[in-house]
């Protein structure tokens, strides 16, 4: 068990909710996943289609912590609106705050990002900022009081894995008492095991799962790989080195002439 | 009659109007949305009370997929 913010959590998979080929395996790869929070997002509906609330009872039966997310959102006007409207609707203080700066790789926007944080902030919310691994970013996001950060891995949608493993690290060890995430840009479990092993205190991902030839399949790989890295970040890992050293004893070895 | 602008759609509105009442109009379905109107969030506790004016640019969002 973890803690996230004020829950208590089993699985440090956190797990989005588009992109899978229909409702039902969403919902059943979410199931598989064991995931404790999903994300979300809000979109403009005709009135009167009704396809947006055929989700949301999907989802709610699902009966996880659910993460709105300010998706799309280009200003800090926009991410601030859209974030007040997730909360009414969803009746969480939540709010994956994501504050787009480049359209090419959809980087986040640290500017916009760190004026946003300190508004919503000051309004009630609980941040969990989108962010790029700069330390000196994510240092200003924790003094303007988020417990919790969520660096990428790698650009939405790329299933890179850690591509700066060296930021990503310095992150964990600069700031040992805030919740890390790694968030975005994981395609492979192995990715997520990486991000355990280094100390980080969960993953969010989405595509590596949707989009994934058995999405369902995949989630439990997903949930199976968390695990097994968190245990390993238990355990300790074993520290690096250049030279060889037999793992077999050298003692009574055949053959050996002085 | 005003013109206001749900969802980037054209609407036209009697004059005065609540968006309450724009909103028996329009019957989207269930509670499940959430409304801005000029990027400024409203919440549902003021739908009765905010005049909709000409040219007013209405959000209507719903749940939707999300990563």
């Amino acid at each position: 068990m973890w803690q996230l913010a004020d829950q208590t959590l089993e699985s440090r998979l956190l797990i989005g909710s588009a992109l899978y080929p229909s409702p039902s395996i969403m919902q059943d790869a979410i199931r598989a996943s064991g995931a404790g929070v999903v994300t979300l997002s809000l979109r403009r509906q005709n009135p009167g289609a009704g396809g947006g609330n055929d989700f949301w009872a999907l989802l709610r039966e699902l009966d996880l912590h659910l993460l709105p997310n300010t998706a799309g959102c280009h200003s800090v006007k926009e991410a601030i609106t859209t974030a007040q409207m997730a909360r009414e609707l969803f009746d969480t203080r939540w709010i994956k705050l994501e504050v787009i700066g480049d359209e090419y790789n959809l980087q986040p926007d640290p500017f916009g990002l760190l004026e946003a944080t300190r508004e919503l902030i000051s309004q009630g919310f609980e941040v969990f900022p989108y962010c790029t691994d700069d330390l000196v970013l994510c240092e200003k996001l924790v003094d303007a009081g988020c417990r919790i950060l969520m660096p990428w891995g790698a650009p939405i949608g790329t299933g890179k894995g850690l591509i700066n493993p060296y930021a990503l690290n310095t992150l964990r060890q600069r700031l040992p008492d805030i919740t890390l995430i790694v968030d975005a840009g994981i395609g492979a479990p192995s990715h997520a095991a990486q991000a355990l092993e280094m100390g980080y205190d969960g993953v969010l991902l989405n595509t590596a799962v949707a989009q994934a030839s058995d999405p369902v399949t995949m989630a439990r790989a997903f949930k199976h790989a968390v695990s097994a890295g968190r245990l390993a970040y238990e355990a300790g890992v074993m520290p690096a080195r250049d030279m060889a050293r037999p793992s077999t004893p050298v003692l009574g070895t055949p053959f050996w002439k002085p | 009659m005003i013109t206001v602008w749900l969802n980037n759609e054209q609407k036209q509105l009697q004059d005065p109007i609540c968006l309450a009442e724009a909103l028996t109009q329009w019957q989207p379905s269930g509670k499940g949305f959430a409304i801005a109107i000029n990027e400024v969030f409203v919440s549902r506790s003021n739908y009765a009370v905010t005049s909709l004016r000409d040219g007013d640019h209405i959000e209507l969002l719903v749940p939707m997929q999300g990563g």
